[in-house]
């Protein structure tokens, strides 16, 4: 997967609501030259606006960083059927990166050094 | 795509006034599928569909007895826990206890925070990692924490869904770094009349699943058809606990996959969702 100017050029965070997205993380390596972070499935994912919806709120009225938020916002709506992932270019990003206006945001990566760390968790255990 | 349907050689109404088991082996086509049909072939029937989006079914499973009716439940409370300390997915956590001790501090945990549910079923422990890449190379793979969790088994039939779940994350030395649970309290209601497991199939074939999956074409494979409850997300206001098939599986890549069906003759309303802000504990 390359990517072009428009998807890099000021894009931090994506989530993908999507069975199977992050399976092959390997290939969405690639989409964190200048981006931070890329999160979504590597199992199936019945289809539910409640993710999101708990993402922004413990993103928004509880400073949660971008990760933690993701993280317990699709343990709280999923079950042990579903594997959640996320790639970040670097550690300090998935450590502290919080959504703008919510706190701290690290620098993008320059010059972008091509590593990227993968996490996955199931939904119950 | 279309596909086409063969008469049964063994009488198909015959085995189902029986509820007889019988085995389906369903066939997959490689494409994305956007209609419905049967394919059977001798004793057993190949039969291929797809599910909303683009997902094919292969059932290989026997059907399993069904009675006429089965209780639902009115939900008359739900017990719910957010909590998350600063440290969870942050602070790397040196001291992780082993798995095994993990479960312990888990279960201690529960039981001084609301107790241990009589149906509470351990679902597993698994340790989370985070590895770093450079292009294919492992340059470290790092624990984060350990999860631990457990659902629900109401009168012996399982509950699928989030709204009956506890998950605990377990950080340094045993540290509680999350907990949520969300337990609901259940009486009887009723009985409803049900489905057999075949009539279960076609509500199936025609995408009636209590929810849709989303996203890239898969295959799943059901290799265990039974009957359970279905539990909504956490806070969502779920009037009955409703009996549902579930058929059980894996998909393509190995994971599993469970699709629920509503299981009785008569379909319940959709529950619109409508986001319900609460309190999150600091840990």
């Amino acid at each position: 997967v390359r990517f072009g100017k428009k998807w890099d050029e000021d894009n931090e965070w994506t989530i993908i609501h999507s069975c199977y997205i992050l399976d092959d993380h390997d290939d969405w390596k690639h989409a964190l030259k200048y981006s931070h972070a890329l999160m979504g499935f590597e199992s199936s994912v019945p289809m539910h606006e409640c993710v999101i919806n708990n993402f922004l709120y413990y993103a928004i009225n509880y400073d949660y960083t971008v990760y933690q938020a993701y993280r317990q916002g699709t343990i709280y709506a999923f079950g042990s059927d579903v594997t959640a992932a996320a790639i970040f270019d670097n550690v300090e990003q998935k450590n502290n990166d919080h959504l703008w206006g919510e706190g701290e945001v690290m620098l993008d990566e320059y010059p972008d050094d091509g590593d990227y760390w993968h996490g996955s968790w199931n939904c119950e255990d | 795509v279309r596909i086409k349907m063969k008469t049964m050689e063994k009488g198909g109404d015959e085995m189902k006034n029986k509820k007889l088991g019988i085995c389906l082996v369903v066939g997959v086509i490689a494409v994305a599928l956007v209609s419905y049909g049967v394919v059977k072939i001798g004793d057993i029937q190949p039969v291929s569909f797809g599910l909303g989006g683009s997902h094919g079914v292969v059932i290989v499973a026997e059907l399993p007895e069904a009675p006429e009716t089965m209780p639902y439940y009115r939900v008359v409370d739900e017990e719910f826990d957010d909590a998350m300390s600063p440290e969870f997915c942050r602070v790397q956590q040196k001291y992780l206890p082993s798995e095994e001790e993990a479960v312990r501090y888990a279960e201690e945990y529960i039981k001084s925070h609301g107790g241990m549910p009589d149906d509470a079923v351990f679902g597993g422990v698994s340790t989370v990692y985070w590895t770093h890449y450079r292009g294919d190379e492992v340059v470290e793979k790092i624990p984060e924490d350990i999860q631990v969790g457990y659902h629900r088994v109401f009168n012996g039939m399982p509950v699928v869904g989030p709204g009956d779940e506890m998950t605990i994350v377990i950080g340094n030395n045993g540290t509680v770094l999350s907990f949520l649970k969300s337990w609901r309290e259940l009486e009887y209601a009723g009985e409803r009349e049900i489905l057999n497991a075949s009539e279960a199939v076609e509500r199936l074939q025609r995408g009636e699943t209590v929810y849709e999956l989303g996203g890239a074409l898969s295959t799943i494979e059901i290799d265990k058809i039974e009957l359970g409850y279905y539990s909504e997300i956490p806070r969502v206001k779920q009037e009955f606990y409703e009996p549902v098939w579930l058929f059980r599986g894996k998909g393509s890549r190995g994971h599993n996959v469970t699709l629920p069906v509503w299981a009785g003759v008569t379909m319940p309303t959709p529950i619109p969702y409508r986001h319900e802000n609460r309190s999150v504990r600091r840990l």
